[in-house]
């Protein structure tokens, strides 16, 4: 029983702590992402699963994460509300040739990652680059300019 | 489903929800530094705060130990002994089966001559040098069950029990010291 209850909460806490810690700790994954992720799944394993090193113990304890994971994911699809509380919602960042600096001071997102994403979808410059919206999964999402031009003005 | 647009991208930006996470990310913050200020304190175990005594300076008995510990992380009794306790070069001390229940002794140091169950506890014997003034015995513990866990430790009067066990309750030399621990899961 212990097991099951120290699954549960684990899954609860992690859950709550990324969202704490903001979208950047889940995508961009460089080392200093990396160092976070790991160091917090090994601690918490040890914690879950404790000295008993048995499968039963291992296999109940993820069947309890599976489980929990099914339920946040129904009670998404249940409540747009929480939905953002688990997921957030996309951000847009920038905009027709506007940046956003608050919003992307908020999600500690630099000009740098913005124009990486735009790289990533093979453009050079920033007037190639309609919106650029940070994901729920932290990913970077950039809609390309049909005119530079145009999408810096408006029209 | 539409979802809101941000511009002509339908996107589902919710710009007041975002605002208002970032406030509870701030608060989030705040907690996570808030307990990790207290864990440095020990108010979770193994800090200034956790440290408690039990008996007063100068008494034949007084135990240290952490006031704040963790489920199945070891902890440590420190029993000093003054010279009055010891009989013979030797020195006993009953630790109640209402301290031992959720949290067993692993080892102690220096080892014990012996261990003997009574019926309310269990009597540990150890061998001090005739000329000690005090002595010091650490009983390592590791807590079990998690929540407020009290149990008695005492010295106990007069020789230690038979190793057959043949006794009945220990006699334990009154007041038996309270342990008292909140043991955090």
């Amino acid at each position: 029983m212990g097991t099951i209850i120290r699954a549960a909460v684990a899954y609860v806490v992690l859950l709550s702590l990324f969202r704490i810690i903001g979208r950047r700790a889940v995508d961009h994954m460089t080392p200093f992402e990396m160092i976070v992720i790991f160091l917090v799944g090994g601690m918490m394993i040890q914690a879950v699963v404790s000295d008993d090193r048995s499968l039963t113990n291992g296999v109940l304890a993820v069947f309890t994460i599976g489980l929990m994971h099914v339920t946040v994911a129904w009670l998404k699809d249940r409540s747009q509300r929480f939905g953002r509380v688990a997921d957030g919602t996309p951000v847009v960042v920038l905009g027709r040739g506007e940046w956003h600096p608050e919003r992307m001071r908020k999600l500690r997102i630099h000009t740098e990652d913005v124009l990486a994403a735009a790289r990533q979808n093979g453009l050079e410059r920033e007037e190639q680059i309609k919106y650029a919206i940070v994901e729920r999964n932290g990913a970077i999402s950039i809609v390309k300019a049909e005119d530079p031009a145009r999408s810096a003005t408006g029209s | 489903m539409a979802l809101s647009r941000a511009g002509d991208v339908e996107v589902g930006f919710d710009e007041k929800f975002e605002y208002f996470w970032f406030r509870v990310q701030r608060a989030g913050w705040a907690v996570m530094a808030a307990l990790v200020l207290l864990g440095l304190s020990g108010l979770f175990g193994r800090g200034p705060l956790a440290r408690a005594t039990a008996g007063d300076q100068g008494a034949l008995l007084r135990v240290d130990y952490e006031r704040f510990a963790r489920f199945r992380t070891p902890t440590m009794l420190a029993a000093h002994v003054g010279k009055a306790a010891m009989s013979a070069g030797q020195v006993s001390i009953w630790l109640g089966n209402d301290l031992l229940h959720g949290m067993p002794v692993e080892r102690t140091v220096p080892t014990a001559v012996s261990a003997a169950p009574v019926s309310d506890g269990v009597v540990y014997t150890f061998q001090v040098p005739p000329e000690s003034d005090s002595a010091t015995v650490l009983f390592a513990v590791q807590p079990g069950v998690a929540g407020r866990h009290r149990g008695r430790m005492a010295l106990l009067a007069g020789p230690p029990p038979p190793l057959d066990g043949a006794s009945g309750a220990a006699s334990a030399a009154p007041p038996a010291l309270e342990i008292r621990q909140l043991i955090y899961p």
